[in-house]
């Protein structure tokens, strides 16, 4: 296990795993999203409330739930790049920003869709929605204050010290938010009243959430892939990668 | 100012003479201290006439209006907190001294909140009569303030600590630090909302007291870390 | 399937046009997430690849001289030559 984890950060040695991992990851992900888009999209029944329009939840969900534990992953990255000071975190915490960033995009914009058909208005400041737009905020934040420093070292590091603040921060902003709506709520619609699902619903929703969880390491890895080649474009072991050496 | 005089300080001594530096410089710059004031004023002033003058919209509306105000005036000052220090060098001397410069940093952003948080909040029942809130509200509109700018400032000298060493780093600091200040917005303003509605303030004041001794507790340790990169890159 | 036949699908009650573009906008940025990097990594690549082989005829370039005993235009040669 630990030699495991110490290879990881073993840049050669991680750009062959990783490449591995990319080229059977692709085809599995690609499959899993192809069919659960099909499944939710053309075989689970319609909902009984909201008809057709709900089956939008196949991707604005799964959207939503990686686009929030990529906050997460971002912030691990960044804290054992600040106490471990290992450079493959600092590539690992730069990758995820644009992957999250995306998407928190996806699960808004998807979310303002099926608000549409649902309750009449693209936009409504729902606690959900709410909070996903502070996330995307959160997202663009990182990925501007990595652009805007010189040094990529510290920005690297900067980024990882906001990423921590953020992840201190998002448990309150969404406990904030909850009660925020539930007080300015008015009585007569409730949007966030949990219901129970249909299993002939929920396993193709499962099936997203896998999907794009796959879908969330791939793009990673292979923002991973870029930089990591950018980063020790000079050594011997990427010349002879490229087949010049 | 020599650096030696720093390293022979105990801490307690160093965390006062770093609040005394800040405040003289505050004090010395009296225009700096009535921005953020002026600022509130004059954006105060904007609302009647952006919603119309109907009072009781205007005062129904006036507690989110105060605190969103309140926030902005504290984002405008915040980008300043540390940039001082950068420009003249102190920072890097900050960073030598034996003492641990989360405490250090906290003297600065404890003297920062007295010259305009506090400031801020002790004038705010003047525009709150402007907008019409109700008297019963006033206390709770200042006892939230001075507990929320606190929080704010902490937050804020984060991302100025991120940003200081970065040119034009103002609208990046507003892009950082909004989203962080989201929960203090809503207690503090629906702390006030209740009060106006006679019902419960207290819950929201709780909270955001809690959020203070969190901010207090790990504010200055990210500032620290901030504080150095910052160095690093600059 | 559920649907009895393809307009059916396409329509689906009048939410079709929601549902259709939701899924197309969610593909398009699932399909960008992926092929930028892709493509990052591809020219990337071929900028080491082409740096490879600039190098080469550098060095080539300076074996040739050095066999003429003239002095080399490889700057890391200059001192042996002297």
């Amino acid at each position: 296990m630990w030699s495991f984890i110490h290879k990881l950060g073993s840049p050669p040695w991680f750009f062959r795993f990783s490449g591995n991992l990319v080229a059977w990851l692709l085809p599995l992900t690609v499959a899993l999203l192809f069919a659960g888009a099909l499944w939710g999209l053309l075989f689970a029944p319609p909902d009984f409330k909201q008809g057709n329009s709900y089956r939008i939840i196949y991707i604005h969900v799964p959207a939503a739930v990686v686009a929030l534990a990529g906050y997460y992953v971002m912030a691990l990255a960044g804290a054992i790049s600040l106490i471990w000071r290992i450079k493959m975190a600092d590539i690992a915490m730069k990758a995820v920003a644009p992957v999250g960033a995306a998407l928190t995009g996806i699960a808004l914009v998807t979310g303002a869709i099926w608000g549409k058909p649902t309750w009449g208005t693209w936009w409504v400041w729902d606690a959900r929605i709410t909070s996903m737009l502070i996330l995307f905020f959160l997202y663009l934040g990182v990925v501007a204050l990595f652009e805007a420093y010189e040094n990529k070292a510290a920005a690297a590091k900067a980024c990882a010290v906001l990423s921590l603040v953020g992840t201190v921060n998002i448990p309150i902003i969404y406990k904030s938010v909850d009660w925020w709506y539930s007080l300015h709520q008015p009585a007569s619609i409730k949007f966030t009243g949990e219901s129970s699902i249909d299993a002939s619903m929920l396993y193709p929703l499962l099936a997203m959430i896998t999907a794009f969880y796959g879908l969330f390491a791939l793009a990673v890895l292979m923002n991973m892939r870029a930089e990591l080649i950018w980063h020790h474009r000079q050594s011997s072991w990427v010349r002879q990668w490229a087949g010049t050496e | 100012m020599p650096r030696a005089d720093l390293d022979t300080l105990p801490l307690g001594a160093a965390f006062y003479r770093q609040f005394l530096r800040h405040g003289k410089t505050l004090m010395a710059s009296p225009a700096d201290l009535l921005n953020p004031l002026l600022f509130f004023f004059m954006v105060i002033t904007l609302f009647p006439l952006g919603l119309g003058p109907d009072p009781q919209r205007l005062s129904q509306m006036a507690p989110g209006i105060l605190w969103v105000v309140a926030l902005l005036a504290s984002l405008m000052v915040s980008g300043k907190l540390f940039a001082s220090d950068f420009e003249d060098g102190s920072l890097e001397q900050l960073c030598l001294a034996p003492h641990p410069l989360a405490i250090l940093a906290l003297a600065e952003v404890l003297a920062h909140w007295l010259g305009t948080g506090l400031l801020l909040s002790l004038v705010s029942p003047v525009f709150a009569v402007l907008l019409g809130l109700p008297a019963q509200a006033l206390p709770v509109l200042v006892f939230s303030l001075l507990l929320g700018t606190l929080c704010l400032t902490l937050i804020g000298a984060v991302g100025s600590a991120l940003t200081v060493s970065i040119r034009r780093g103002g609208l990046l600091l507003s892009l950082i630090i909004i989203p962080l200040h989201v929960p203090v917005l809503i207690f503090g303003s629906t702390a006030v909302i209740e009060a106006t509605l006679g019902g419960n303030p207290e819950s929201w004041l709780a909270l955001l007291g809690a959020l203070v001794l969190v901010s207090v507790a790990l504010g200055p340790l990210a500032i620290g870390a901030a504080l150095r990169i910052s160095l690093d890159n600059g | 399937m559920y649907f009895e036949s393809v307009a059916e699908a396409i329509y689906m009650d009048g939410h079709g046009v929601y549902v259709w573009v939701a899924y197309a906008i969610a593909t398009a940025l699932l399909l960008w997430l992926v092929w930028a990097p892709s493509r990052q990594l591809r020219q990337r690549k071929a900028w080491i690849i082409a740096d490879g082989q600039r190098r080469a005829s550098v060095d080539a370039v300076a074996s040739a001289h050095q066999d003429d005993d003239v002095v080399s235009v490889n700057p890391d040669q200059m001192e042996t030559h002297r």
